[in-house]
């Protein structure tokens, strides 16, 4: 661990390391010593290819640092802060007099741990930029009322439970604030061996070393799924990792899954597994060796599997090389290679793709399918900071453009096609309610996205607190279904009579279709056509993904200011050159509020 | 056997030489042998010789020679 330590520290001191937004600071703040957890952190990052900075505030100055805005911690410029606060320190009372309180005390007791919790999230909250990652409080491994607990009118157990439920609702009155469940994680763990009462004598460190990882690992999924380093499919594999088995050999009738004996109920439970993340709103993919009809036939003959074709935005069945099938599917889906994971029982097939296309994260299933679920949780990836409505939605509006592509495949003319979509667009200035779903425009857009700025929700409040911004969301439905939020757009308006368009930024889903012109035409009717400003400019910052919108700015009358500059191409379009694109296949439904 | 590995040991989480790690070597002669490199050595220790130290022991371990003692006393034990 110490040498890994070594040369992850000597990586992170070099310039290139993390460049930009994946080089993040995290301030540890508590009433604990919390060494050696952030050497661990800044390994279980590394792994992740995130490289970290911590900054440990001094024993128990957590209140002091955050009310007195201590330089340090200011300079420091959290990106997240971690508060652990023990109980020991904070209530004593609590953690060793327990049974000599009676219930009144115990829940003032509680209130004014809440109280204490609640301030120091608001000072952090308010104070910094920073994310809140809040721990919550694991609850003893005996009670001091022995078995009796339970039976209790207010016992221990129920104390914690009580606890930890006030802190979620904390947590869920703000975008900024996660729970990192130590409970839950200790209990994993066996909370014998995740604490330690002597390192607690000597030196304030709560946790046995042998928790950390675990515990790094967890504060590492949190920043992961607050920065929206995700996936966003998942590629199975068909026999012996969908259903026990080979079809091809044993028939629809002869796989095991479903019910009656173990081993089909183990790959039963796993496809319900598979669900839970597609309700997540994490895609699925099908890449099977097998003839196509026999995978129709079956999924047509076992209604007693969980899963259906339909839950899967791509197939790809053949005799063809599995790699150029995963290449296939990430196109369809229009999704960066990087954003699959790809679940084989097959050494060799495995072997193959992390040859062939290293970006796709490949995962060997272990020898015995019991153990396939806890697989799908040690992944990371399909964590998510919240799931939102957006989320359960999205898996079949990627079902929908299926049925659009092979919609589209009837038409010669592609404005014929886009007539026939019907699409309808509103674009308004952005809400309260929208926050959730810009941010995650913000974080996960990688190809119609012009300026990829990674904006975090702190940085979306401040914009739209301010009169410097104008915030645009776009939300879209046609006659397969409803898109719903797809596009934001950004406009700085600091300087007199040129507007800025920061940020630019279209899903993937609703790509090529005119929506973004609809947008763009939306922006100069209200800001050029009606004389509010004399032009707009524009930046176009290339990245590995984003060639698709490379000749957007062109393509819409903007002309090029300055090229060939490392952080882009500048464009402007003065009011005067301003013509509307025809995108007349678009409904822009009028809104009151801009 | 034992002292071998406790010398590659206390080297590596001291960050010191092998060569420097001597049975003479006491606490106030190494520089990074703080307060969290003591707990890092204990946990580090106990770990790799599957012991349990009492806090009085891990208070008065101040010496390489002092590590020796309880490893042996416990490995006997």
């Amino acid at each position: 661990m110490r040498k890994l330590l070594r040369a992850v520290r000597k990586y992170n001191d070099t310039p290139e390391a993390g460049h930009g937004w994946k080089r993040l600071h995290i301030a540890y703040l508590g009433n604990v010593t919390f060494d050696p957890l952030p050497d661990y952190v800044e390994v279980a990052a590394a792994c992740r290819g995130i490289s970290t900075r911590a900054y440990i505030a001094g024993y128990g100055q957590y209140m002091q640092e955050l009310i007195a805005d201590s330089a340090a911690l200011n300079e420091f410029a959290a990106d997240f802060i971690f508060i652990n606060l023990d109980l020991r320190e904070l209530a004593p009372d609590i953690a060793t007099g327990f049974t000599s309180l009676d219930k009144q005390q115990l829940q003032d007791s509680r209130e004014r741990i809440l109280s204490t919790v609640r301030e120091c999230i608001r000072l952090a909250l308010a104070k910094q930029q920073a994310n809140v990652i809040m721990a919550n409080f694991p609850a003893p491994a005996s009670y001091q009322y022995g078995i009796a607990d339970q039976k209790q009118a207010y016992g221990e157990g129920e104390f914690y439970t009580e606890l930890n439920a006030e802190l979620r609702n904390i947590a869920r009155e703000d975008a900024r604030v996660q729970v990192l469940d130590v409970e839950r994680l200790a209990a994993l763990h066996g909370k014998a061996a995740a604490f330690s009462e002597k390192l607690y004598y000597l030196a304030k460190i709560p946790w046995q070393e042998a928790f950390c990882p675990l515990l790094a690992d967890q504060l590492v999924r949190h920043v992961e799924a607050a920065r929206g380093l995700v996936k966003k499919c998942l590629v199975l594999d068909l026999d012996n990792t969908l259903w026990g088995g080979v079809l091809g050999e044993s028939g629809p009738h002869g796989i095991k899954v479903g019910h009656g004996d173990g081993e089909s109920e183990a790959f039963f439970d796993f496809q319900r597994r598979i669900i839970a993340l597609k309700n997540r709103g994490i895609l699925l993919g099908i890449c099977s060796k097998n003839n196509p009809e026999d995978v129709q036939e079956v999924f047509q003959q076992r209604p007693d599997m969980p899963l259906s074709l339909a839950d899967f935005s791509a197939v790809e069945v053949s005799w063809n090389m599995k790699h150029e099938n995963l290449e296939r599917i990430a196109a369809n889906l229009n999704i960066g290679l990087d954003s699959l994971v790809y679940i084989d029982d097959n050494p060799a097939e495995c072997e193959l793709i992390r040859q062939m296309l290293p970006d796709i994260t490949t995962v060997l299933l272990p020898a015995d399918p019991a153990e396939y679920p806890a697989l799908l949780d040690r992944l990371h990836g399909f964590d998510k900071a919240v799931i939102e409505e957006e989320d359960r939605l999205k898996t079949r509006q990627y079902a929908e453009n299926a049925s659009r592509n092979a919609f589209q495949a009837g038409f010669d003319d592609l404005t014929a096609y886009f007539e026939s979509l019907q699409t309808k667009v509103t674009i308004r200035l952005a809400g309260e309610q929208d926050k959730q779903r810009i941010h995650q425009l913000f974080a996960k857009t990688n190809q119609f996205n012009l300026t990829t700025r990674r904006y975090s929700i702190a940085d979306i409040e401040g914009i739209m607190a301010t009169d410097r911004y104008r915030l645009y969301v776009c939300a879209a439905s046609d006659r397969f279904g409803d898109l719903g939020k797809i596009g934001v757009l950004l406009l700085d308006m600091q300087l007199p009579e040129v507007a800025v368009i920061d940020s630019f930024i279209l899903s993937c889903r609703a790509m090529g279709r005119g929506i973004e012109t609809a947008m763009m035409n939306y922006i100069k009717e209200h800001y050029l056509a009606n004389g509010f400003l004399k032009a707009l400019t524009a930046e176009f910052i290339p990245t590995r993904k984003n060639m698709p919108a490379e000749n957007f700015y062109p393509q819409q009358g903007f002309t090029v200011v300055e090229s060939g500059v490392e952080s882009g191409t500048r464009y402007e379009l003065r009011a005067a050159d301003a013509r509307l694109s025809d995108c007349h296949w678009i409904d822009v439904i009028k809104q009151v509020n801009t | 056997m034992n002292e071998e590995k406790l010398k590659q040991l206390v080297s590596e989480v001291l960050d010191i030489q092998e060569s420097v790690v001597t049975r003479d070597l006491t606490s106030d002669m190494a520089e990074t042998w703080d307060s969290l490199a003591h707990l890092r050595l204990v946990t580090a220790i106990e770990q790799e010789f599957s012991i349990s130290l009492t806090m009085e022991e891990i208070n008065s371990m101040t010496s390489y020679q002092k590590m020796l003692e309880y490893i042996e006393k416990y490995a006997a034990g």
